[in-house]
């Protein structure tokens, strides 16, 4: 029993009896055969949904006015589908090959593994029982929940790096290969970069912890973070960005060094120029996530560390380009011939292709184009459909045969996948470009008398129909070709051996002590030491140290990618000039507060920003530009990164309450050709009252000067209020009886929108000092 | 002095350039590490993918006596 158990952690290492010095070993390929299978199938579901969601805005009836099936409910499912389902099981399936191989060990546990996997899967499901029923965080790519966010950690940090750092330093490969390098910067950079993004109050456990009981399971769920307005700006684009970097860029990079010299039977290009890509890149693209924000109310100088940051950032990716293409030197003819490395060469081309656009997209100049436009969309997908789905496709066909023990089923289909998805990738790209770039001109397009030539916003969205239809299309032919890689992966399974071979590798252990050969050596007669150490240095014997101690290796990478967040975010939150205060501004009252949070739970920043960059063209049609002290009780933000609707930033007021109704009734009511779901369930579901002290609470811990509204239950009395003189407005404005509407979601929500944006015109109020002066004679 | 007093009193507008010398110098470190590595070492390492699946004795399966204990099953 004792000896399984040895044997359970120490990767089923056994000496074998006939060789001195040798372990034997075995792959734990099953681990890998469950990550590819959650790949393939997460992927359809991904793309699936994403065509769904590309047909609710080319048709917005298709969503049939169902609550759960609404753009900007979805929206993330399809996000978060695609980046954590599809790419993560495809990282997970990449590094568990190859690391095994690459250190010439088994997975350190495999019980770790097993609930590294199912873990995962879980959490995966979770988003998928969640986030339709609008239970999200609000932030993108960071919208589960709390109790998800915990259970990613523990599964990400405990499960899956434990066990990948403990197979590390049982490796039986004295050097620790690059590939291996961008699996550590992953693990330790999304570590950080998740804790620190989720830093939260759940509301449900305040309430629960001061009245000792749960009011309802919709509050037990919710959590406000607990940063505000700029500076969860800040941190969400710090991770945002970086996620792009840390979990769809590094963990690809490692399965490129390691997948494309094994598809294409010869080494990396140059070893070197994988080192300088390595610690550029990581060096670098923490510090990028800053030009998300350009224009917006983040101070300037963090913007332009973004900017400079992304620009540099170009090189090394580049390098790692050419070094992914280079080492198919000598077998070009083979591409012709072979689907996989097809496959391979197109998705490490779109890697140039993303990471030339992302620095262009950068510039300041060029941003004020982009930003809030379909170009961003357009260049995401470049990414995540060229370089990480063509990627992991690849690695699959070449892997999935192998773990089979079995030849690949027919490679005309996997030929057909390929064109059905280059096809895809090419009408879905083309068509939103040209829709980004459309809509950014229409934007700020004058006319001769120096008026706005498309004043009303819904010309700039009906025009992108045709082009939304493209996407469709694209779409479709990228999941075609992701259904035949499924039919062709499963019929390769079927013809698996009744029993899979399990191969016992052998390789000696390495020394228990650490292994410096060779040596460097001081060149220098100088008898002085600090000479000697210095030419050692210069030497590279601290790097090749560096390379084989895996511990180390992963503080220093821990060091590199974490001064970019030091630098640019300890001044954000200590300097206070960076959010100057505004006086008139007040924290949000307890029903707008409930309908801030309808605002977050059905994804509204999905379509609409609430930042007004300060452009002549933005200020005339929304009205004076952001400021930072306008957000400083915004937990969550809510600037949102795309405009498939107008901004909000200054809606309140604007309109009647009556035209709101109609408008979440019906949008085309109000507004024709509108391509804005209906909200019809907002007009039913009724406003939880008990909830809103515990809301306020949690706002109250973080801060938000709530005042007499903490004590005796007045949250709820004073949200009860304010619903029925809204209701009251609305029924004078034609609209239905205030009895039907004082309780119901919608008028939560209608307080909300009318309150937006309009602290900053309200007239201060007057100082001790004024009063002073003019009760004076 | 509090750390909100010393950081205010930083001038924010270098940070770009600070950055980009933090930068340079990581950058020329490597660079000289890189330059300066044997290119035996290099191609060495290079390779390690392509013998990664190098059985360095006779292949055993799980009908042999070494791996019959391990239970494998069709996955």
């Amino acid at each position: 029993m004792a000896e399984q158990a040895a044997q359970e952690t120490n990767g089923g290492a056994t000496k074998h009896p006939d060789q001195s010095g040798l372990e034997s070993f075995v792959y734990d390929d099953n681990i890998v055969r469950m990550f590819s299978w959650a790949t393939v199938i997460w992927g359809i579901v991904a793309f699936l949904v994403g065509v769904i969601i590309a047909v609710e805005l080319a048709f917005p009836e298709a969503g049939m006015g169902i609550s759960f099936l609404s753009f900007g409910r979805l929206r993330p499912l399809h996000t978060n589908a695609a980046i954590f389902a599809f790419a993560g099981n495809g990282i997970f399936a990449a590094i568990y090959y190859s690391t095994q191989r690459l250190c010439k060990a088994r997975m350190w546990s495999d019980t770790l593994s097993k609930l590294h996997f199912w873990g995962w899967q879980l959490i995966i499901v979770s988003a998928a029982l969640t986030l339709p029923f609008g239970i999200t965080q609000g932030k993108e790519y960071a919208e589960l929940e709390w109790p998800i966010d915990i259970a990613i950690a523990v599964v990400w940090l405990v499960f899956f790096g434990g066990n990948f750092l403990m197979t590390l330093i049982h490796r039986r490969e004295r050097h620790i290969y690059v590939a291996l390098w961008f699996y550590i910067a992953t693990i330790v950079t999304v570590t950080m970069l998740h804790v620190f993004n989720n830093l939260w109050i759940p509301a449900g456990l305040v309430y629960l912890f001061q009245n000792g009981e749960m009011p309802s399971a919709e509050l037990a769920l919710k959590s406000y973070p607990v940063y505000a307005g700029v500076q969860d700006a800040l941190m969400q684009w710090w991770y945002g960005h970086n996620a792009v970097a840390f979990f769809l860029t590094t963990p690809f990079l490692g399965l490129m060094y390691y997948f494309l010299p094994k598809a294409a039977e010869r080494p990396v290009f140059s070893y070197k120029l994988s080192i300088i890509h390595f610690w550029s890149l990581i060096f670098i693209y923490i510090w990028a996530g800053p030009h998300h924000l350009h224009y917006t109310a983040l101070p300037e100088w963090a913007s332009t560390v973004g900017m400079v940051f992304s620009v540099m950032l170009w090189m090394p990716s580049w390098g790692g380009m050419i070094n992914g293409l280079m080492t198919l030197r000598g077998a070009w003819d083979r591409v012709a011939s072979d689907p996989i490395l097809k496959f391979f060469v197109v998705g490490v081309t779109f890697y140039g292709m993303s990471t030339f656009e992302g620095p262009l997209l950068s510039v300041k100049s060029v941003n004020s184009l982009s930003h809030y436009t379909d170009w961003t969309i357009a260049h995401v997908h470049s990414g995540v459909l060229g370089w990480n789905g063509f990627m992991t496709f690849g690695m699959l066909y070449w892997m999935m045969p192998r773990l089979f023990q079995t030849k690949l089923h027919s490679k005309k289909l996997c030929a057909m996948h390929f064109w059905l998805g280059t096809a895809g990738m090419v009408l879905y790209i083309l068509s939103i470009y040209a829709a980004g770039i459309t809509q950014g001109l229409m934007w700020r397009a004058f006319d001769e008398s120096g008026r706005l030539t498309y004043p009303a916003f819904i010309e700039t969205v009906t025009v992108l129909i045709p082009m939304y239809w493209i996407r469709v299309v694209g779409g479709l032919l990228y999941l075609s070709g992701a259904i035949v890689g499924l039919i062709n992966l499963f019929q390769t399974w079927r013809s698996r051996p009744a029993k899979y071979e399990e191969v016992v590798h052998y390789a000696p252990a390495l020394s228990k002590g650490y292994d410096n050969d060779p040596k460097a050596k001081s060149r220098l007669h100088a008898n002085t030491a600090l000479g000697d150490a210095g030419d050692k240095f210069l030497q590279g014997d601290w790097h090749r140290a560096l390379e084989r101690k895996p511990v180390k290796f992963t503080i220093w990478v821990l060091v590199a990618v974490a001064i970019g967040g030091i630098v640019e975010a300890i001044p954000m939150f200590l300097v206070s000039s960076n959010v100057p205060t505004i006086s008139t501004v007040e924290p949000y009252t307890p029903l707008e507060l409930a309908g801030r949070d309808i605002y977050v739970a059905e994804g509204c920043y999905n379509c609409h920003s609430q930042m007004i960059r300060p452009f002549l063209w933005e200020t005339m049609r929304y009205g004076e530009y952001s400021k930072p002290g306008e957000f400083v009780y915004d937990h969550p933000f809510q600037w949102g990164s795309r405009r498939i609707g107008p901004d909000l930033a200054r809606e309140g007021g604007l309109r009647t309450h009556l035209w709101h109704y109609r408008h979440f009734k019906n949008p085309a009511d109000v507004s024709e050709s509108s391509i804005m779901p209906r909200y019809t369930w907002l007009l039913n579901n009724k406003i939880n009252f008990d909830e809103i002290q515990g809301r306020v609470d949690s706002m109250a811990l973080l801060g938000v000067p709530y005042g007499e509204m903490l004590k005796d239950n007045n949250s709820v009395e004073n949200a009860k209020e304010q619903a029925l003189v809204i209701a009251l407005e609305l029924e004078d404005q034609g609209g239905p009886a205030a009895q039907e509407t004082m309780d119901k979601k919608v008028i939560a929500l209608i307080a909300y929108l009318q309150r937006m944006g309009t602290d900053i015109s309200k007239e201060p109020a007057p100082t001790d000092d004024v009063v002073d002066a003019e009760v004076s004679p | 002095m509090s750390m909100t007093e010393i950081v205010s009193f930083l001038d924010l507008s270098v940070f770009p350039s600070v950055a980009l010398i933090f930068f340079l110098a990581a950058f020329f470190a490597i660079l000289w590490r890189v330059l300066s590595k044997p290119r035996s070492e290099s191609e060495m390492e290079a390779n390690i993918p392509l013998n990664d699946d190098v059985v360095l004795m006779p292949r055993y399966t799980v009908k042999n006596e070494q791996a019959d204990d391990k239970g494998v099953s069709r996955g």
